[in-house]
């Protein structure tokens, strides 16, 4: 019996920890060459990147074993709070990090490898992405670059399986997407300052053999729309309705709306409604019902939609111009509260559903997420913060929607003075900040403005 | 006994028509203290382009920039003398909400979260303004009027 439990106990031992110390000794063993190595030969590579590495994290090092050997990644941030995205800046979460393969000849191959997410709100934990595999329902772009030739390719994937361009598009410029770093503002604009690259699915340079695949194509995480009730998706371990933006428009209102989907800067703005892991859906209705002198009015979210009502018998009143301008304007509500809903992780946003817990963490996220609007909807909140918000940061957005609606046709200032539409008076006496800082010159000629273009001008949607 | 009855069936319709609902009441968060959320009357003036359009069984009330529904469905209307105006107090319109925002900003300091962390709850954005309970109050006659109760709905444009 004594002898039984002896060996019993011996077995434990040598299955239980031993497995584990080995496993660790091996990951410092790895990470400890590849740094070695690294810092070795840093300075026989030119690329941009090294340029702008904050700290390389060694101690997160993902290491990985496959058919390719072992396969050592090390995250790390870009220095000066700098941040990626593609030219187009739909891309988010840009998360960065060097790859080492080991190589016969020169030690190890270099890569650079950037992961950016689709949709802005979704988190990517480091620990579900590695060369062999991506253990995510991930929705984004992996850019993969050499770092001895600089060439690089680009892998898309959809609810973590990895998208096979087509052999036409493959090298077709169209597919070429060049990434920069530079800084994102407040009003979701990205300033680009460095290209980082450009890639192609399959590789941005045909004569070079491509870049390795990454993320392996094969999600090891079982279906997770399992469990939802019909016409509703697993999403951030929730059921969500799967259907991102109810178009129930007609008549002007559908007109303006599809030329504006034509445009990059709406439909970027829309297409924040239609990411797979947005938290927020968008339903554009008609109602012609509204309040006198009201053309659109954004419903607080209901069950994760965002009703935004047009009547169609005022806007027949505007010129396009003034139409676009209301659609613009009501979008960029739809987009705050979009926001607070992913702040909130709610399908509304009203406190008294919410735990005290929970309106906890509502508050932290939005001041972790979105400093700006933690600031005028929280810090200091008064009665009319949307639109002051809007009137102080975001004009300069709606001057672009439209500008680029109406193709230029008439001065920048006048389109940012357009863009004052509903945002200066806003009824019983009461002004926007914005507004109330303006001169009574600036006020009269702003006003001028809008009574000239809002009301009269081309008219091609009816 | 004529006399008792009466006295009983007065008492009756007085505690049935003080009756409060669940409507009345306003809590800060889920699971907290539910408080009675203070009255506020509004007068509603044809003749100041306030503006009153009844649709699918509803009245909707555009009274300066608010907007106010009453629904039969789930409000009551009464009819009252007019010297019913000697005992309210008519609110100021154009200061409703910063009205309310002044009062989200006083209550919201005496939840329990407040007094254990000084957390006070971010302000509801949704389809009705949730810490008043409004009444409409429209003259129909010198000496008569209806009291409307209604639900003040969210109206930024």
């Amino acid at each position: 019996m004594f002898k039984s439990l002896l060996l019993l106990s011996l077995v434990l031992l040598m299955t239980n920890c031993a497995t584990e110390e080995i496993g660790q000794k091996n990951v410092a063993q790895s990470s400890s060459e590849a740094k070695i190595w690294f810092d070795n030969h840093q300075k026989d590579y030119s690329s941009t990147v090294l340029n702008y590495i904050g700290s390389l994290q060694w101690q997160n090092a993902i290491i990985s074993e496959g058919e390719d050997g072992q396969i050592i990644e090390v995250p790390f941030n870009l220095s000066s709070n700098l941040s990626a995205t593609t030219k187009e800046a739909n891309q988010y979460n840009d998360h960065h990090r060097l790859m080492f393969i080991k190589d016969e000849q020169n030690g190890f191959k270099l890569f650079y490898i950037q992961i950016l997410t689709n949709d802005e709100n979704y988190k990517i934990q480091d620990k579900n992405y590695n060369y062999y595999n991506i253990k995510d329902t991930f929705n984004g772009k992996i850019f993969v670059q050499e770092l001895a030739t600089n060439a690089g390719t680009k892998i898309e994937f959809k609810k973590g399986k990895k998208l096979e361009p087509s052999l036409t598009a493959k090298y077709s410029e169209n597919e070429i997407q060049c990434v920069y770093y530079g800084y994102w503002y407040e009003d979701g604009h990205f300033e680009p300052l460095y290209e980082v690259g450009c890639y192609a699915s399959g590789g941005s340079d045909p004569q070079y053999l491509p870049a390795p695949d990454y993320g392996g194509g094969t999600s090891t995480n079982p279906n997770p729309s399992e469990g939802c009730p019909a016409g509703y998706v697993y999403k951030l371990g929730d059921c969500f309705l799967d259907q991102k933006i109810f178009d129930q428009l007609t008549g002007k209102a559908k007109c303006i709306y599809l030329r504006l989907m034509a445009s990059s800067l709406f439909s970027n703005a829309i297409k924040k409604f239609d990411g797979d892991f947005s938290v927020s859906h968008l339903k554009l209705t008609i109602n012609n019902n509204l309040d006198p002198y009201v053309f659109g009015i954004t419903k607080p979210p209901v069950n994760y939609i965002t009703e935004i009502q047009y009547d169609n018998t005022k806007l027949g009143t505007l010129s396009d111009l003034g139409s676009a301008t209301v659609f613009a304007h009501e979008i960029i509500h739809a987009e705050m509260f979009r926001k607070m809903l992913s702040a909130a992780q709610s399908g509304s946003l009203d406190p008294a559903t919410m735990t005290a817990q929970q309106q906890t963490a509502y508050v932290n996220a939005l001041k972790d997420n979105y400093p700006g609007l933690m600031d005028y909807f929280y810090n200091r909140f008064h009665a009319t913060w949307n639109h002051d918000m809007m009137a102080t940061h975001y004009r300069g957005i709606i001057a672009d929607i439209i500008q680029q609606f109406d193709n230029n046709r008439l001065p920048r200032s006048t389109y940012e003075s357009v863009a004052w539409f509903g945002l200066g008076n806003l009824g019983d006496g009461k002004t926007t900040v914005a507004w109330a800082n303006l001169s009574t010159a600036q006020k009269t000629a702003i006003s001028n403005l809008i009574s000239q273009n809002i009301y009269k001008g081309p008219s091609n949607c009816n | 006994m004529k006399t008792n009855i009466t006295i009983l069936f007065f008492l009756l319709v007085n505690f049935l028509s003080g009756q409060t609902k669940e409507s009345d009441y306003y809590s800060f968060y889920k699971g907290g203290n539910k408080s009675l959320k203070p009255i506020k009357y509004i007068l509603f003036n044809s003749k100041e382009n306030d503006a009153k359009v009844q649709r699918e069984g509803k009245i909707y009330f555009k009274i300066k920039s608010e907007r106010f529904v009453f629904d039969k469905k789930k409000h009551r209307a009464d009819t009252c003398l007019v010297s019913f105006l000697n005992n309210i107090k008519l609110e100021n319109i154009a200061k409703l909400r910063e009205n309310e925002v002044l009062y989200y900003k006083t209550e919201s300091k005496k939840t329990d979260a407040y007094k254990k962390s000084g957390f006070i709850p971010p302000f509801p954005v949704t389809s009705i303004h949730p810490y008043f309970k409004v009444y409409v109050v429209e003259k129909i006659k010198n000496d008569k009027l209806i009291k409307y109760e209604v639900d003040w709905e969210y109206s930024d444009f």
